[in-house]
């Protein structure tokens, strides 16, 4: 039986300080993007990432967070957007 | 082709080999020679037309992070859109954002467009088959993939460069999704990059398209920008382990012209991407934008050719399109025309005039480059004005040579301008005169005139007028002069010499700036068994460390010639000086002079010279030419200065010999007066003292007077 890959979870976070990012990034499994980091009013960093699950536990204590989608349903969902055929050879 | 739904791997392939047979005068398809793990052979594609030589290339990337599929149907749009505008001679238009015909062509037709909008198509097919994905498929340390844009080599080995607080095991990690793998340019797909930048050396552009994040940026991305001392910088190991944070003492070079440059192109961009539909995109340096950046493509592009000068200087840049990594197809349409329009107005920064004077005949206007620096066959001085530049000076593969300087009359200056951009433009040149200098600092240079240049063709030169230099005075080198020439415009600017304060920093802005360049050449007249006397200046700089070597050669003077270097005794008295085939003599009445013979072979060094910042030492280079020489031969000899095993500057001394009974005319070095061959005074006078001509005019246009004695 084919192992279930592990939840991922979307994720926007509130950080405060670039160092954060690493140790998050640092993390098993934990995808930051950091070209969606924006610093707000001075301090506050925003960052998303992909996040399995279990991690989100520990961080949502640390950190506030905003839950933005299902990994893997996202890309199923934009899988759906595919070109499923080669367009180029049926003209 | 109508975007939606995305493409897939085959589609992009398929979209290429299309355009290449359905354009085949404007559409080169690029086998790439590395294959992917899964076995792919990878296509990108050249886009060029018309005849014009030297033209700048731009390469653009895609695909690069499987999952950030848009890239590639961006970058398949632009090359269709390109194509079909060239062909059909229409413009483009991006929703509000309208580029003519006319651009069109003067892209297509002066720039080499290299596309490669799927760099990573074993990642790209999972994820759009399989699941979400970041990196390439190879299986490696019980983990899948190397992050691609983590894996060129510039400041990989993170752990080594940057401050030890930050922390990357992630790029250490095999089963982060930022793995860097195993060592720099260890995959197939960097290693294609890199030899689409190798085997195409015009690149002086490229892109690499991400999502998401909507950002416009440009280099560096290990920490930021500073253009004040080039010697902190990514290669520089003693600054390892101090890279990285922000606000603090270390900040990664970047001469400011080029900094200006990376700016202004990425703020156009932004311009361009704004007026489609009003999209709102942060543009910065990578840093700033998105944090440290280690082994990424943009920042390997712009160190190639501080690595490696004979690489051309590459602009880098990278977007992060839209605002999720695959945004619906609707919004995705959008995007499209955002950045193609951004992609457009690159091209059109890439295709702009860049103006550049040569610093060699060898020089081809590319940056940074190499060979002499102090040879400048674009710099011409002449006593009189000429008739007819354009004829006289029209032959760009031959130096015209120079003029020597005459001394209180008017000299007139001409400068040959070159413009290797797809647009005529006009230009202004500024002209200084500095000491006949080994390093032609800017502390040294003196203003002479302005004059402007107009209609400088594409891909051509033009020469300017007669700079009129009036009364010219003596530097403190007699007639022997350095003449520095500087070019620019509104969008190539002049660029600004006052940060040069070091050594490394003028070597490496004359080098990486082609919109500069000097002339070091004298000539002087000279008996066989007589002397030529020279007089010269050698420059300090602010540095760290203050030792500079020079370099006598007059290997190609006859045997039995021999070369002196003079100088006062302080300059040279410091116990760290080494002589290489070089020895100190003594000189009668010469007590506070150093006086230093070069070995039998006419070569020789000093090394570890040393003076403080202010000082310009005057020194003497005496050459005895032996009774050898032939008459109406030229033997040169050249003095360089170096400083840190690079070389600075040089001075090129052409000595004419002229046979005593062919010279029925004589200076007298004591008095500077021309005397005929039979005058008293001459036949007494020693050979050391005596300048050769073949004729009156040639003397008096080197600035002699008559001896009114001798010639009433």
């Amino acid at each position: 039986m084919a192992i279930k890959p592990e939840q991922r979870l979307w994720l926007r976070i509130r950080l405060t300080s670039r160092q954060e990012i690493s140790t998050i990034q640092n993390m098993e499994g934990v995808e930051l993007f950091r070209s969606t980091m924006r610093i707000i009013d001075g301090k506050n960093i925003l960052i998303e990432g992909y996040v399995p699950k279990r991690i989100y536990e520990t961080l949502n204590k640390k950190y506030f967070i905003r839950i933005l989608g299902d990994v893997e349903k996202l890309n199923e969902e934009a899988q759906r957007h595919v070109s499923k055929t080669n367009r180029y050879r049926q003209k | 082709m109508p975007f939606e739904p995305y493409l897939n791997v085959a589609e992009i392939e398929s979209a290429m080999e299309d355009a290449a047979t359905n354009y085949p005068s404007l559409c080169t398809l690029i086998t790439l020679p590395n294959l992917t793990y899964n076995g792919k052979t990878s296509h990108a594609v050249k886009l060029a037309a018309g005849s014009a030589t030297k033209r700048p290339g731009v390469l653009f990337l895609g695909g690069t992070h499987a999952r950030e599929w848009g890239g590639s149907d961006i970058l398949v749009a632009f090359m269709e859109n390109i194509l079909a505008a060239y062909a059909g001679s229409t413009g483009l238009t991006f929703q509000g954002k309208s580029y003519t015909a006319a651009e069109i062509k003067r892209i297509m037709e002066s720039l080499d467009m290299f596309i490669f909008p799927d760099v990573n198509p074993d990642g790209k097919e999972y994820c759009q088959t399989v699941a979400d994905w970041r990196k390439n498929r190879r299986p490696l340390s019980g983990s899948i993939g190397i992050d691609i844009n983590r894996n060129y080599d510039i400041l990989w080995d993170a752990n080594v460069y940057f401050d030890p607080t930050l922390t990357f095991g992630y790029l250490y990690n095999p089963s982060s999704s930022a793995y860097h793998g195993p060592s720099p340019f260890s995959e197939a797909e960097t290693q294609n990059i890199k030899w689409l930048a190798d085997t195409y050396p015009g690149i002086a552009y490229s892109v690499d398209i991400h999502s998401s994040g909507q950002k416009l940026m440009y280099v560096w991305g290990d920490d930021e920008n500073q253009s004040s001392d080039s010697t902190i910088a990514f290669n520089n190991a003693a600054y390892d382990g101090q890279r990285g944070l922000p606000a603090d003492a270390y900040g990664e070079f970047i001469f400011d012209f080029d900094h200006q440059k990376v700016i202004r192109t990425a703020n156009r961009m932004y311009n361009a991407l704004f007026a489609v539909r009003g999209k709102s995109y942060t543009v910065g340096q990578i840093f700033n934008q998105v944090g440290v950046s280690s082994g990424s493509s943009a920042c390997y592009m712009f160190s190639r050719h501080s690595t490696n000068p004979s690489h051309r200087k590459v602009f880098g840049f990278g977007i992060e399109f839209g605002q999720t990594f695959q945004p619906v197809p609707a919004e995705m349409k959008n995007i499209i025309d955002d950045i193609g329009a951004a992609l457009v107005e690159l091209c059109l920064c890439a295709s702009e005039p860049d103006l550049y004077i040569r610093d060699s005949l060898a020089d081809s206007g590319v940056e940074p480059s190499a060979g002499s620096l102090s040879a400048s066959p674009d710099i011409i001085v002449r006593k009189n004005v000429v008739a007819d530049p354009a004829t006289e000076f029209g032959d760009i593969t031959v130096d015209p040579g120079s003029d020597k300087v005459e001394i209180g009359n008017d000299n007139y200056i001409y400068v040959r301008i070159h413009n290797q951009g797809g647009q005529a433009c006009d230009a202004v040149v500024r002209l200084y005169a500095a000491p006949l200098t080994t390093t032609c600092a800017p502390a040294l240079w003196n203003f002479i005139d302005e004059v402007d240049v107009t209609a400088i063709p594409a891909g051509g030169f033009k020469i300017s007028s007669a700079v009129t230099w009036p009364n010219v005075i003596d530097p403190g080198t007699g007639n022997h002069f350095c003449i520095v020439a500087v070019c620019g415009n509104t969008g190539d600017p002049i660029p600004d010499a006052g940060m040069i304060d070091s050594a490394g920093d003028f070597v490496k802005f004359m080098r990486s700036c082609n919109n500069i360049a000097y002339r070091n050449l004298t000539f002087e007249n000279v008996l066989p068994d007589g002397w030529a006397i020279i007089p010269f200046v050698m420059k300090g700089f602010r540095d760290k460390k203050r030792e500079y070597h020079l370099m006598l050669d007059g290997t190609a003077l006859p045997p039995r010639s021999r070369i002196e270097l003079r100088t006062a005794k302080r300059w040279l008295s410091a116990k760290t000086l080494k002589l290489e085939d070089m020895r100190e003599v003594k000189a009668r009445g010469l007590d506070h002079e150093s006086v230093l013979r070069v070995g039998g072979k006419n070569t020789g060094v000093l090394r570890n010279v040393r003076f403080p910042e202010a000082a310009a030492p005057l020194f003497h280079l005496h050459i005895r030419i032996s009774a050898e020489a032939k008459h109406g031969r030229e033997y040169p000899v050249q003095i360089v200065q170096g400083h840190d095993g690079e070389e600075m500057g040089r001075i090129t001394v052409m000595l004419r010999c002229i046979r005593r009974d062919k010279s029925p005319y004589l200076v007298l070095r004591q008095d500077g007066r021309v005397h005929r061959a039979g005058c008293a005074r001459v036949q007494k006078a020693r050979a050391i003292a005596l300048m050769p001509y073949p004729d009156l005019e040639s003397a008096l246009r080197d600035g002699y007077k008559v001896d009114p004695d001798c010639l009433a």
